[in-house]
């Protein structure tokens, strides 16, 4: 059975972002943030998440390879700080080098029935920088590449896990030829999964886990579910503990999701029920 | 009654021996037993269970008193945690707390007293039955995600509800077998099957018999790969 393999150090698994910084994530998205703020945001907190879930008693245990690749004006690895320029990191190296920390603010239960306000670290790898066009097929070329290795070096681990997240059509070419062959990257525990996240203009109802492409509101969201990577039953088990509505159709696809659920989306995504 | 415990467990494989995180005391002549297994998604879980096990067997806190029982031994965590987390990540994951399960048994007279959180079990054996299960009694309960002590307090709002207890009488040549999760789960389905696994277990008389059955059992893909944790109580007259 594919997609069974643990995830361990001897064999871990890989998540690369694929971040569209075109000149339009400019534009507010939701609450009036700009959409490459709130997608910035949304990654760092994911690489948080995935950081404080390695962590054991001794430090970060390398149950990852991380890494961010944006496309915009140019396409390269985005993460800032000592790891600018490294394509895929050890989640132990991601855990100690983000580029700063900023302290922010949450209310938390305080056990007797109350709201405490709790200052939180927040570190930060990666900035919003938007500008120029939507390069996703060079994007999408450039995860090959640095993965093609990495499943290479890697023959028994959980496949890797690419998330791309987009507002707009590619302007370099038809991206289901290079998702294709993207997906066809595999380990002996199967293909590479690919997910895709689409932060549109185009008014529709949020989808997580979309089963079936009608009811998306245009061709460019359609194109984006027919890329995306069909959920293993491990991951789609996941997501029905969670409570979400998925089929055996549900593919790794979120359409206007807001942010919060974006990061429910990506957490689940990337989680493994094997991981132990 | 008197008995006599033995003792086995083996990390999970491809760590090292350090990095096993399930616990145990027994103390035969107070007739206290306890096993726990530290959930490995939180750091610093072998010394949460441990501090749960020492506790219980020192103290053997009623079902009731089990909120009481904690408080203390979370101050002491705490108190370990100091100095330690350093990095951010060490620092929000032990704001985190770390997690255990508890399985404490005792022995008065000829009865036998259990309280459990979480999945580790107890299995009561006579002449050659599992006279109870204890609190899963089938295998297929071991898919839910298991109720666990917190070493931080506010974690544990909803666990004082679910904590299980139970009871029975002794008799002599009974067995009870103490064990975590993963070597529990496949106890059921051998059982469940018709065979007796306590008979291969009972057959153990050393640590290295003891590693190499577990061994054997995991690469057969009979059993989960988890830290396993076993304690055998005997009872004579």
């Amino acid at each position: 059975m594919a997609y069974e393999a643990e995830i361990s150090r001897n064999n871990p698994s890989a998540f690369l972002f694929l971040i569209d910084m075109s000149g339009s994530m400019t534009d507010p998205y939701g609450s009036g943030k700009r959409k490459a703020d709130g997608v910035a945001d949304a990654i760092n907190k994911l690489l948080t998440n995935l950081s404080i879930k390695c962590t054991k008693s001794e430090g970060v245990r390398d149950y990852y390879d991380v890494g961010v690749i944006a496309y915009g004006k140019r396409v390269e690895p985005a993460l800032v700080g000592e790891l600018t320029g490294v394509s895929l990191a050890s989640i132990s190296a991601v855990a100690n080098h983000p580029a700063r920390i900023e302290e922010r603010t949450k209310k938390e239960d305080d056990g007797a029935g109350g709201l405490a306000e709790v200052k939180v670290k927040f570190p930060v790898w990666f900035d919003a920088k938007a500008a120029g066009s939507t390069p996703m097929c060079e994007a999408f070329k450039m995860a090959h590449t640095t993965l093609s290795g990495w499943v290479a070096n890697h023959p028994y681990s959980f496949p890797p896990i690419v998330i791309n997240i987009t507002d707009g059509e590619a302007t370099d070419g038809d991206p289901a030829v290079d998702a294709e062959a993207l997906r066809a990257l595999s380990t002996q525990d199967g293909n590479l999964l690919l997910f895709n996240c689409h932060i549109s203009g185009t008014a529709g109802e949020s989808v997580l886990f979309a089963d079936h492409e009608e009811g998306l509101p245009d061709q460019f969201a359609k194109l984006l579910f027919n890329m995306s990577s069909v959920l293993p039953e491990a991951i789609r088990e996941s997501a029905q503990r969670e409570g979400f509505k998925v089929s055996e159709k549900s593919r790794g696809f979120a359409f206007n999701a807001d942010l919060v659920e974006l990061i429910r989306f990506l957490d689940i995504g990337t989680r493994p029920s094997n991981l132990r | 009654m008197h008995t006599s415990a033995t003792a086995w467990w083996a990390p999970k494989s491809g760590n090292a021996a350090s990095e096993y995180e399930d616990a145990y005391a027994v103390k035969p002549e107070a007739l206290r037993f306890a096993v726990a297994d530290g959930a490995s998604e939180t750091s610093f879980a072998r010394q949460w269970a441990e501090l749960l096990v020492e506790g219980f067997v020192q103290d053997a806190p009623s079902p009731a008193g089990l909120h009481d029982f904690v408080a203390p031994l979370q101050a002491v965590w705490a108190e370990g945690q100091k100095g330690k987390a350093t990095a951010w990540y060490s620092e929000r994951k032990a704001a985190d707390g770390a997690f255990s399960s508890l399985l404490g048994v005792t022995i008065e007279g000829d009865r036998w007293r259990a309280v459990a959180v979480g999945d580790s079990c107890l299995f009561v054996l006579r002449a050659g039955k599992v006279l109870r299960a204890f609190p899963l009694e089938r295998a297929e309960q071991f898919n839910n995600r298991p109720s666990l002590l917190s070493s931080v307090a506010r974690a544990n709002a909803g666990v004082w509800s679910q904590v299980a207890t139970v009871d029975g009488d002794l008799q002599e040549k009974d067995r009870l077998l103490l064990m975590t999760d993963a070597l529990a789960q496949w106890f059921l389905v051998e059982a469940e099957m018709g065979r007796r696994p306590w008979a291969a277990l009972a057959k153990v008389t050393t640590p290295e018999q003891f590693t190499a059955y577990i061994d054997c059992l995991r690469a057969g893909g009979a059993l989960r790969n988890d830290d396993v944790t076993l304690v055998s109580v005997e009872v004579a007259a």
